[in-house]
Order: C-alpha cells, then structure tokens, then sequence
C-alpha cells in the first residue's frame, strides 16, 4: 500500500466501546434461539391465518435505531402498549458523558431514558445529536426490572421521602421509586442552588453517588439475562403535547394564536387547549403533530431549534406587546405525562 | 489470521478472545459507530455459536465469522437514521490530525472496497479469507483491492499537490 500501514488504520478506527464479553455472547446465542422457536411459532400461527383469509395485509415493524428530536420519522412503529405503569423514574448526574440522566422505568419492563450529552465529548451511544440522546427505550425482563427496583432501594435511602443538599451535584436530582405498596421520593439538592435543606451526612452522600451511578450506566452492571432488548431503540409516543409560551404574563389561547402569522393561526384554531403552568398546551397524536410541524415549517419565518426538542419562535408583529411566541412539542411518555426536555 | 478448525465452542470462545479488538474496529468502520459495532460483533458471535454445526470447514473458521458479523454490520448500518451532519469524525486515539486525509480518503470508499481494505491491512486476513468474508472470488478481491489503492492514491495526490 503507498500511504498507509496497519500503524496509520490502527490510528483511524476507533476503539472498542467495552471490553469483550463471552458471557454475554453465550446469553444472546440463547436468546437467538428463543427467538428462533418463537418466530417459528409465529409464523406458523400467521401462515394458519393467512390460509383461512381472503386477504392479507402485511404490517412491517420499523424501529428507529437512533434517538430524534422532534416528530419520529413517516413509518416509525410507535412503542407499545400506549400505556405502561409507572415503576421508578429519576434524574441523575454522572461522570463524563452522559454529564446527566433521565429515566423512567415501567412494570410492563420499558425503561425509557433522556440523556444530556457533553457536547465537548463524541455524541453518545445512539443519540440523536451532541447535546441529547433524545428519547432512547430498550427493555428489561420481569426480573430485570426487580433487580433494578431492588439495588436503588437497598442503597438505605429510600425508607421515607427525603429532600437533602448534596456538595458537588447539580441544582435538582430525584429518583421516585416503589417500595412496597409506597411510591418513595428521594431529592437532592447542589449546594450552589440551594442553603434550606439540610447536608446529606457521609452515609447519605455515597448512597447517592452509587444509586446515580448504578441509574446512569444500568448496562454497565445488569446481567444479560435481566434485558429484554439490549439494544437501543429511539423512544417513539403515540402523542405529543404541543405548548405555546410568550414571555411575560400568560396569555389566552386565542390571543397567543392571534400573535402568529395567518397561517400557524390555521392550524393551531380549534383545539382543544389545557393550562400547564406559564404554557399554553394541547394534545395531538404523533400523525398529527407530524401534519402541523409541516404546517409550520410552511408558516412563515420562524426560528426552528431542534438540539433538545422540536420547537419554533416567531416573531410578533411590529407594535405587538410581545415579541415573540415558542411552539414547544414534547412527546408523551407511556405513563401519560411529558418532560421538560430541555431541563436534562 | 486463525486458520482451519471445526466451530467448536471452544474455537469460538479463543477466536473471540483473541481477536474481539479487531472485529469490533473493523465493524465500527461498516456501521459509523463503535458501540454499535460492538453490539454487532456480540450478535454476530451468538450466531456463529447457535449455527456452529452448519460451518462445514471449506474455510477458514475466522473468515466464516467475518462474514456473520460484516452481514450483521451492514444489516445495522442499513437500519439506522443518518448521522446530523456536525458529528464529530471518528476517534482517532489522540491523532487527531496525523491521518485525516487518509481518514477522509478511505470514508470515500465504497463501503466494499474500504472494508476489503481492513480486512486484508488491519485484520491481516488473506486473499481466499477476505473473499469468504465478502462472499466474493479471490480474483474479485484483488480487483477490489487494486480499485481501492488506485482511489486513495489518487485522492492523496490530489489533496497533497
């Protein structure tokens, strides 16, 4: 070869991610073959149907194998069921990349994730820019989710609801978590932000740095068999909640809308709005959030921001008393509530 | 390169062991991205292990192994949503400037051609082996090869003069 060597390749491919794992290999070779008898199965079950209808329509799955922002793309399969009961939920800190983590962890074995990137470092694992992972799913096993459930709640801290201050963490960190037949709320404190809640003693202050650390990286010390599906897929809602917001003084529904350029106001008449603290929000389905961030991509100039989640801000007229107006969409999660994707 | 043997379990494991560097690296070269690879090379493994029995040793056993995980590489490759376009390059482990235009040069390639590339200059892998990895004739793999040095030459040239 003229210009290069193994030295110059060995220089250009990255590194492995992790180190090499039999065992796992050995899980997943077990878990191929169950997947084997059960596709078997089913295509027997299909193959049966097929031959005692007239017609068929074939459904193709479509996974999205890296997190977005905004609106899935045409085809995505939605992540199913709808609705799934909510078994713990957090957000942490880490080390290094991601710098923070949300999660949200269902007994129907979803674990749904948001992930805040450094944006110095490589874009992380699946994630859909430098700065989020966007909604990230993968699932765990019946056993998996008690193994999760169990490590967090043996750290000692989840006895009584707590709100502690913790040196060195960010402003605000949680993790909600059932033990027994009660949901359990442990929040923390960075000393920066605030001086009311008392120190986390020493006991206090590892427990939380081993539970943020076991939250932050589950795949780093959950064993092969508590996974579902290991593998990342990008979180895809059946609905999005889609929020006005002017700065100032909340506003009307109908006067945010008469603050838009003739066209946003078209597709944003007629629904069906709810108050959510200074937001103004309604409710559509995934299709239809598709239809009207076309609708206003079409609408006018408008500032369009994507690194945390879909939004657009247009300016007002000249002479309006408000400047500009966010068009906010946020992607439901299966317990029914939406985030604040910018917030982590 | 490991030679001839049966796909016992334990050829697998010492294959595996041996050589989990290097069919992760060249993996992340097909899929863009190092952690999927090496989910790559996990699946492509558990594969060879579940269809072990139907490696009829022609081959060498490191080639047939090859050829799992580049077919679950591209599989994931084809998959995937395109990068954003600010995605940094490839980790360069910590040169970062010395081989950027070979990087760019190869990222050029036509994906058969860089892997051929890897395979035969990274993974020292033979003629015969390559072209069971590929499932292309030894003839093609020379042919692949000898397009692939006259592209990056040409390219090297180019961005050097």
């Amino acid at each position: 070869m003229t210009d290069f060597d193994r030295a110059s390749l060995d220089r250009i491919l990255p590194s492995p991610p992790g180190p090499a794992s039999w065992d796992d290999v050995m899980s997943r070779a077990r878990t191929q073959s169950g997947h084997r008898r059960r596709r078997l199965i089913v295509l027997a079950a299909v193959a049966l149907v097929a031959v005692g209808t007239t017609s068929a329509f074939a459904m193709r799955a479509f996974f999205v194998d890296r997190g977005f922002i905004g609106v899935p793309p045409v085809g995505a399969t939605p992540s199913a069921p709808e609705s799934g009961a909510l078994e713990m939920s957090y957000w942490v800190p880490s080390e290094g990349n991601p710098r923070r983590s949300k999660g949200w962890v269902y007994a129907d074995g979803r674990l749904i994730r948001l992930l805040e990137g450094d944006p110095r470092a490589r874009r992380l694992r699946a994630g859909a820019n430098r700065w989020s992972s966007g909604f990230l799913e993968q699932r765990l096993t019946p056993e998996g989710v008690e193994l999760l459930r169990s490590e967090i709640v043996s750290s000692g801290l989840f006895g009584h609801d707590l709100d502690i201050r913790a040196l060195q963490h960010p402003c605000l960190n949680y993790v909600q978590v059932r033990n027994g037949d009660r949901v359990v709320l442990v929040t923390w404190h960075g000393t920066e932000c605030s001086q009311k809640e008392s120190l986390a003693t020493p006991q206090q202050a590892n427990a939380l740095e081993h539970v943020a650390a076991r939250l932050a990286h589950p795949a780093s010390w959950l064993p092969a068999s508590a996974w579902k599906q290991r593998k990342i897929r990008a979180y895809v809602p059946s609905r999005f909640e889609v929020c006005a917001w002017v700065p100032g003084r909340p506003l009307e529904p109908s006067r945010i809308v008469a603050l838009l350029p003739a066209a946003a106001q078209e597709v944003l008449r007629a629904r069906d709005w709810h108050a959510k603290q200074a937001f103004r929000c309604f409710d559509v389905t995934t299709k239809g959030a598709r239809s009207l961030a076309k609708a206003l991509d079409d609408a006018g100039p408008a500032k369009k921001g994507g690194a945390f989640h879909l939004n657009y801000t247009f300016e007002t007229a000249p002479g309006a008393s408000r400047k500009e107006v966010a068009i906010i969409f946020e992607p439901y999660l299966p317990h029914g509530e939406t985030t604040c994707s910018a917030c982590g | 390169m490991i030679g001839r043997r049966d796909a016992s379990l334990e050829n697998l494991e010492a294959l595996y062991r041996s050589r989990f560097d290097v069919f992760a690296r060249v993996a992340a070269s097909v899929t863009g991205d190092s952690e999927r690879a090496r989910d790559a090379v996990q699946e492509a493994f558990a594969t060879a292990v579940r269809k072990r029995r139907s490696f009829r040793g022609e081959g060498a056993l490191e080639a047939w192994v090859w050829r799992i995980v580049l077919n679950v590489a591209r599989s994931d490759a084809r998959r995937s949503v395109p990068a954003p376009d600010f995605d940094e390059p490839v980790s360069t482990n910590g040169h970062p400037e010395d081989d950027a235009e070979l990087r760019v040069a190869l990222a050029r390639l036509p994906e058969r051609q860089r892997t051929a590339v890897f395979l035969r200059y990274y993974a020292d892998l033979d003629y015969a082996a390559i072209g069971e990895a590929l499932g292309i004739s030894t003839g093609t793999v020379a042919a692949t090869l000898n397009a692939a040095h006259a592209a990056l030459r040409s390219r090297l040239e180019k961005v050097r003069t």
